[in-house]
């Protein structure tokens, strides 16, 4: 069911659980709504139970009227999302007349079928993920990169470090399911016999390299080299995208048949809006984009804030780029997408250069101007 | 108390250089520090409570109907089982397709625990005294006066066994549900803090998740008592009622009967899944009709890699599977063995089966492969996990229901208590030792499956996981049909092989 979220209250309060997937319950709404309210509030929630393909209701707020669209994330909320947070804080959809509900993701999750089922109008996701999606008959397009270099990054000790990808060699490496795809296009890429190391999988943790039961992992350059480090243990990270293996990552993705109606299509070049600003006033204030990922919408997360903090920083290194300066966050360049769907293809993912589409920045960009 | 000790002493004394099991008194010492807790376990509690109540009312209603129509019984029971077969891992993200992402929660714990909660109805609700019903038969009540007066107390004792063991069962599937994602909830936080290396937090989530599953069984146990049954812990649960109909059926009947029902079930789930299909229009980019997961096998143009890739995995997970549950099952024994000759050592073997109980596997999977590493290691330890704690109760149950003429006779011929044991009570517990193996193998084989979906990166939950990150939903709906039509098959022909030791006892 589609939830039907309250309008959020005057003066913007950010712990206000206007934002949250916390589902309204029908007795919440009863008291929120008036009596005559209420049969106008629940029927589209009944139809979006009936026909999974509505996506957005309308809701009278005291904004005006704003449009509830939905926003899927593949992992929970943290600062990997700080333009998102910061959007919804800052009301950056709500300039745009969205009222989004954000949709954390989680080890479990792939949000590609949550998109294609209509449950979300945009979905963030790996590039594998997304583009084998569209292999296997998703119709779903790319619409813009968070990341231009994807911070995949292979960590090890700093006392042991694996500094190329030849040295990995003979070494027991971490990878966890979700990395998968990623790890075996990477040693195809550097000619690198998969038999020649031993992979562990793990999932979500970095206990087993800082007790030394594997010598290295795979992880993301912006999360647990810091939280290793600020743990006392000393780390070296490589990214590959630096070896070989240059791709984008956390890529934005909407059904083709959303992209194709002007009301749909408006709706998520709203949300793209809201992004871009979210994430440029993230890279501007990292303090802030810190403190609503350990304070407000990741509060019951028990986040560390120096390690979000640190994080939002080594971000920016991978967000923005000389491309992005020129023409605006997210975009894909075509020089971006030929690299990206070359290191797909080695890895297996037959991508074209046409699952990606920069349509949708495109008007973002000439309606607000470059936001970088 | 006794456990908590050993563990402080292992780990501050044993292990004091390894900080990968942290004592008690740390894990108590995060807890309290923080209040971030409270607010993850008041969402868990929800969904695994709603998941519960629901999970629980179809199993009654189901129970009911199945009471005064018979024919259905053994269908709704398949059906149940398919149920309990079904990899919820694999199923949460299609789940999520059709509700809220909170409703997906609630629906994967009620799945949990729908299951356990209909055999221990259904054995509830036959159990009652004939002498009751004639009494209510005389008074002229209908059938309803009969299921409400005297049916559903007398149902109470198996029924609140059942009601009892669904709640850790529910709990387990709310924090699986919560791997999908989410904002609060102890499988979000665990998540959350193995990944930022806590090691400390995760174990105290493991802990609470553990302690809460144990307190509401512990309450559910009291209110069922206080409402007038005692009950029975040690057959009710997943016990499983008597297999065949009672009443004198030629064997031939009886056969036909037991390959037809499995079938009515098997059919009626194909067609509502197709149907449901239909209804929902959803995108065959994920949705797999049965056609489609038939051509996926057996007539595409690549069937045979894809049944190659997929056999190959079923090898491992069942070999995983069938070690954890031999495993289980020995330990089981001899703990049942023990808890007959030594009833002193009830003391000290009860408590570490209640706690393994309501340990929610999801929470304890990566301390597991922690403790135990992510190889076979591992994986052994849960499947045992599973096994060990239904075939320990069932397993002592039946070794004590050898009838007092037997152990008398044996007493007579000078046999040992040992000797008595072994060769009287034995025979009788023969059939709780398939009860035990029609409800463990199946677990078994979904806690393999759970082990390699979270860490050892091989069998069917491995390939599963795999599908659902490379969106080969085809892998995924098969390997999801495979594992449910093993394990469905196990548990019919351990059934069978239950009902036939019955049989032999009896004459």
């Amino acid at each position: 069911m589609t939830r039907v979220q309250p309008p959020a209250p005057e003066g913007g309060d950010p712990t206000a659980p206007s934002w949250t997937s916390t589902p309204m319950t029908r007795r919440g709404l009863l008291g929120r709504a008036g009596a005559l309210a209420l049969g106008f509030a629940l029927a589209p929630e009944i139809l979006a139970a009936c026909s999974s393909s509505t996506v957005a209701t309308t809701s009278q707020s005291a904004h005006g009227s704003l449009t509830d669209v939905s926003l899927q994330l593949n992992y929970l909320e943290n600062v990997q999302f700080a333009g998102t947070l910061m959007a919804l804080s800052r009301g950056y959809y709500r300039e745009q007349g969205l009222n989004v509900t954000v949709l954390p993701g989680g080890p479990n999750l792939a949000p590609e079928p949550v998109v294609v089922s209509g449950k979300a109008l945009v979905g963030i996701t790996h590039t594998a993920e997304g583009t084998q999606a569209i292999i296997n008959g998703a119709p779903l397009k790319v619409i813009g990169a968070a990341f231009q270099k994807s911070p995949t990054c292979l960590v090890s000790l700093a006392k042991a470090p694996i500094r190329t990808p030849l040295e990995m060699i003979g070494k027991t490496i971490g990878v966890s399911d979700t990395n998968l795809p990623i790890w075996n296009a990477f040693l195809k890429v550097n000619h690198i016999d998969p038999s020649s190391i031993h992979v562990n999988t793990v999932e979500f943790s970095t206990q087993p390299l800082a007790d030394g039961q594997i010598d290295g992992l795979i992880g993301f350059y912006t999360n647990e080299p810091i939280i290793l480090d600020l743990k006392g243990v000393p780390t070296y990270a490589f990214l590959l995208a630096d070896f070989g293996y240059p791709i984008v990552d956390d890529i934005y993705i909407a059904r083709t048949s959303d992209l194709a109606d002007p009301k749909t299509r408006a709706q998520i070049a709203g949300i793209m809006t809201g992004e871009a600003l979210g994430w440029r006033a993230a890279f501007a204030d990292p303090h802030e984009a810190a403190n609503l990922a350990v304070n407000v919408y990741g509060k019951s997360l028990g986040l560390s804030f120096d390690q979000q903090f640190e994080d939002v920083k080594a971000e920016k290194a991978l967000v923005t780029s000389s491309s992005t300066a020129a023409h605006g966050l997210f975009w894909m360049s075509p020089n971006t997408v030929s690299q990206t769907v070359k290191s797909l293809i080695v890895g297996g993912t037959n991508a074209t250069p046409s699952m990606f589409s920069n349509g949708i920045l495109t008007e973002v960009y000439q309606k607000h101007g470059v936001i970088s | 108390m006794v456990l908590l000790g050993a563990w402080q002493f292992l780990t501050s004394v044993v292990f004091p250089g390894r900080h990968v099991v942290p004592g008690p008194v740390g894990v108590v010492t995060t807890m309290i520090h923080n209040g971030f807790f409270w607010t993850n376990l008041s969402t868990t509690l929800s969904e695994a409570g709603r998941g519960w109540l629901i999970g629980n009312a179809a199993a009654l209603v189901l129970a009911i109907v199945a009471l005064f129509v018979p024919q259905v019984s053994r269908a709704f029971q398949q059906f149940g089982a398919i149920t309990y077969c079904v990899p919820t891992v694999a199923v949460g993200p299609l789940i999520l397709i059709f509700i809220s992402p909170d409703a997906a929660k609630v629906a994967i714990a009620a799945l949990s625990v729908f299951f356990v909660s209909l055999i221990a109805w259904v054995t509830g609700l036959r159990a009652t005294d004939q002498t009751a019903l004639d009494v209510v038969h005389v008074y002229g009540g209908t059938k309803l006066t009969e299921l409400f007066r005297v049916r559903l107390r007398a149902a109470l004792p198996s029924a609140g066994g059942g009601l009892a063991l669904s709640a850790p069962a529910a709990v387990l599937g709310a924090i699986i549900g919560e791997y999908l994602g989410g904002v609060s909830g102890l499988g979000v936080a665990m998540v959350s803090a193995e990944e930022s290396f806590q090691v400390n937090r995760t174990w105290a989530i493991g802990l609470v998740a553990t302690v809460v599953s144990g307190i509401a069984y512990g309450a559910i146990l009291l209110v069922v008592h206080r409402l007038g049954g005692a009950p029975q812990v040690g057959t009710a649960g997943p016990s499983g009622p008597p297999s065949t109909p009672r009443g004198a059926h030629s064997p031939l009947w009886t056969a036909a009967r037991r390959v037809t029902s499995p079938v009515v079930a098997i059919v009626a789930i194909v067609v509502a899944w197709a149907l449901a299909l239909d209804l929902f229009r959803l995108s065959p980019y994920f949705a797999k009709s049965p056609a489609a997961v038939w051509s996926y096998l057996f007539t595409a143009p690549s069937a045979a890699a894809h049944r190659s890739v997929l056999f190959a995995a079923l090898d491992t997970t069942l070999r995983d599977a069938l070690l954890g549950w031999l495993v289980g099952t020995v330990v089981a024994l001899v703990g049942a063995a023990l808890l007959v000759q030594l009833p002193r050592a009830r003391a000290g073997i009860f408590p570490i089966v209640m706690t393994l109980r309501s340990v929610p596997l999801i929470a304890m999977t990566p301390l597991i492969a922690l403790v135990f590493g992510q190889g076979v290691l591992g994986v052994t330890v849960i499947a045992a996990i599973v096994t060990f704690v239904p075939s320990i109760v069932l397993v002592t149950s039946g070794l004590q229901a050898a009838p007092p003429q037997a152990i008398e006779l044996a007493r007579a011929y000078n046999l040992s208590s040992t000797g008595t044991l072994l060769q009287v009570r034995a025979r009788y517990a023969v059939p709780s030792i398939f009860a035990a193996a029609k409800i463990a193998i199946p677990g078994s084989i979904l806690g393999a499956v759970l082990a390699e979906w979270l860490i050892t990166g091989n069998g069917v939950g491995h390939l599963m996981a795999a599908a659902l990150i490379g969106s080969n939903f085809g892998t995924l709906w098969a390997s999801a049909v495979a594992v449910s039509a093993i394990s469905l098959l196990l548990y019919e022909v351990i059934g069978s092989f239950e009902s036939a030791a019955g049989r032999r006892l009896a004459t």
